[in-house]
């Protein structure tokens, strides 16, 4: 069964069937060949179920949000205010472009959102600080990575959906891992250049108190919306939808504010708020319809005894799944490799003893990766083209140090879980 | 946007008049629902349908339009699926009259009418798409051909996403 599964899974996938169909194939094949009683009539109520999930409502919310914000402008003033507070350090623009995009993860749910909106702020900088454009190039790849990790999370959504855990919780979990990984990007950045000064770019003007308070003003439209998207969560005032319906609010008054909100802005936001929706809505259908079948013809039953069954210590299992992903997320589009694998990768977790909320993290850290290893890293190529110009190596070759910090990460989550789930017992008390 | 307005509301009535004037949680759960799947065929024919090309992408042009016609068959082939589970289930709620377990108790027939419906033209458009994909190649215009059921290139899309951007920073 297991053997059917994962033959039928890959096998369609690679040979470039859209996902949505290749997990409804899939399921129906499992019904057939397995099934002892028929599952099929229960999917109408399934599917009904799923569509009208208020959780996954915060989807298009979160898309929307950043789609006005990226018409907004607030990015910028946002990134040339961190940069009077974080420029004395060696290593300059470059710990500005993991500030602001760690800053702006905590108002953007999705991780392309962040490189491209920092990319196209920080770009014209790099030339005229005299930065080596590999490390430049990379920071914004990896930085833009933090929007998934750090609350809101599109992706953390999704998986607490899939995986039927709070997303309340993992957003709480997030938290400190994501502001650990911004410290060890910045971290690498500050040996780099601390061993070779000439990459981190020509020593600019001194900046004063006064200059530095004065740009604060900037930092609280980013600060502003994160307590509303997540501070109300934190709070008990929201469920994450609230919270994300809050967001599309409060950008809009953002973006009324700045005098940029224009009916071009929210045209454009609305279809492709659609677009990605609907495309992502209709994986999320069938991948719910594939956990089904899987549960009951017993697959999930069979994954979980197969792994408790084996003779190696669950770190083993833990590191040999992150092997997986580490090659899987090299050949497929990240958002359709969390989907399509939550429903078989979460049994064989639980049935190790990990809990599925500090899984979710260490997940999340795993699809930041696949962003950024090529040959499909969808925030490479989003650098990339916002470059313009020059080798697509300096962006995969700048990534490298950065990605060596996300596998430290997973490290350290595995030798230390509780820095994913100190702060949600924290705070449930 | 509606949705985030009515959900704001009951938000913000709820914490500081401890009531739910619009019923947003109902209301946004179905509209959601409705919106998703009308806006499905829309989706299909902007090529926002999600496949893995990295096989794709190495396989001789012959083999790569065979592929692409079986991925335009399988969106119809979904379609019709998810159409028929969800009109069996409008049908049995219709019949039992069936109501939404809320103050509102709306008949829930109506609302899932129309998210049948959107998965019914999904499958209806996917199937024209693929009529029309293998007509011009019947005829040789493998280009146009490829415009209609190719895989969308990731890159493309980013610089594309990366341009709208920049035009709008």
């Amino acid at each position: 069964m297991i053997a059917v599964l994962v033959i039928l899974l890959f096998g369609l996938l690679a040979l470039g069937l859209p996902v949505a169909a290749v997990l409804g194939i899939v399921t129906l094949s499992l019904d057939q060949l397995f099934s002892v009683f028929p599952v099929l009539p229960a999917m109408g109520e399934l599917l009904w179920g799923g569509s009208t999930n208020f959780t996954l409502v915060a989807v298009p919310l979160f898309i929307l949000t950043g789609e006005i914000l990226l018409g907004s402008g607030i990015a910028q003033r946002m990134f040339s205010a961190l940069d009077k507070w974080v420029r004395w350090i060696p290593g300059g623009l470059l710990h500005t472009n993991i500030t602001s995009c760690a800053l702006f993860s905590a108002t953007s749910g999705s991780s392309v959102a962040s490189a491209a909106t920092i990319g196209t702020v920080a770009m014209p900088q790099m030339k005229e600080g005299g930065y080596h454009p590999r490390l430049f190039l990379g920071s914004i790849a990896a930085g833009g990575t933090l929007g998934i990790l750090i609350p809101p999370s599109i992706n953390m959504i999704l998986y607490g959906v899939l995986a039927e855990v709070s997303i309340g919780r993992l957003y709480i979990a997030g938290l400190i891992p994501g502001l650990l990984l911004a410290g060890l990007f910045s971290l690498v950045i500050l040996i780099i250049c601390s061993i070779r000064p000439d990459l981190g770019g020509k020593r600019s003007v001194p900046v004063t108190w006064c200059e530095r308070a004065r740009s604060l003003p900037a930092l609280l439209p980013p600060l502003l919306l994160f307590l509303l998207m997540v501070g109300s969560i934190y709070l008990g005032l929201a469920t994450p939808t609230e919270a994300a319906a809050l967001g599309v609010v409060g950008a809009l008054a953002l973006a009324a504010a700045v005098r940029s909100l224009t009916w071009s802005l929210l045209t454009v936001a609305f279809e492709r708020t659609i677009k990605t929706t609907c495309m992502v809505m209709l994986i999320v259908l069938t991948a719910i319809l594939l956990n089904f079948a899987m549960v009951a013809i017993g697959v999930s039953g069979q994954i979980k005894s197969l792994v408790t069954g084996l003779d190696i210590s669950p770190v083993m299992v833990m590191a040999m799944i992150i092997a997986v992903y580490l090659v899987l997320g090299c050949f497929m589009e990240t958002l359709s490799l969390m989907i399509a694998t939550t429903p078989i990768v979460v049994p064989i977790v639980t049935s190790l003893g990990y809990d599925p909320i500090w899984f979710g993290v260490l997940f999340m850290v795993l699809i930041e990766a696949a962003l950024i290893t090529p040959p499909i890293g969808v925030n490479l190529f989003v650098v990339q083209s916002v470059r313009g110009n020059g080798p697509f190596s300096d962006v995969t070759i700048g990534a490298i140090p950065f990605l060596v910090m996300m596998i430290l990460l997973m490290g350290l989550l595995i030798a230390v879980p509780g820095l994913a789930l100190w702060l949600p017992e924290f705070v449930r008390g | 946007m509606l949705t985030a307005l009515l959900v704001t509301g009951d938000v913000i009535a709820r914490n500081v008049f401890r009531d739910s004037p619009f019923h947003s949680f109902e209301f946004g759960s179905l509209l959601f629902a409705m919106a998703v799947a009308l806006g499905l065929p829309y989706a299909l024919l902007s090529g926002a349908n999600v496949r893995i090309d990295f096989l794709h992408r190495h396989v001789p042009p012959a083999v790569r339009r065979w592929l692409d016609f079986l991925a335009l068959l399988s969106v119809a082939w979904l379609g019709g699926l998810l159409g028929w589970f969800s009109t069996r289930l409008v049908l049995i709620n219709a019949s039992r009259n069936v109501r939404s377990g809320s103050d509102l108790n709306l008949p829930l027939a109506w609302p899932q009418s129309v998210w049948a419906a959107g998965f019914v033209i999904l499958g209806i458009t996917a199937l024209i798409l693929a009529w029309r994909h293998a007509t011009l190649l019947v005829q040789g215009r493998t280009e146009e051909a490829d415009r209609i059921a190719g895989v969308q290139d990731e890159a493309a899309e980013a610089i594309s996403d990366a341009a709208s951007i920049g035009r709008s920073a």
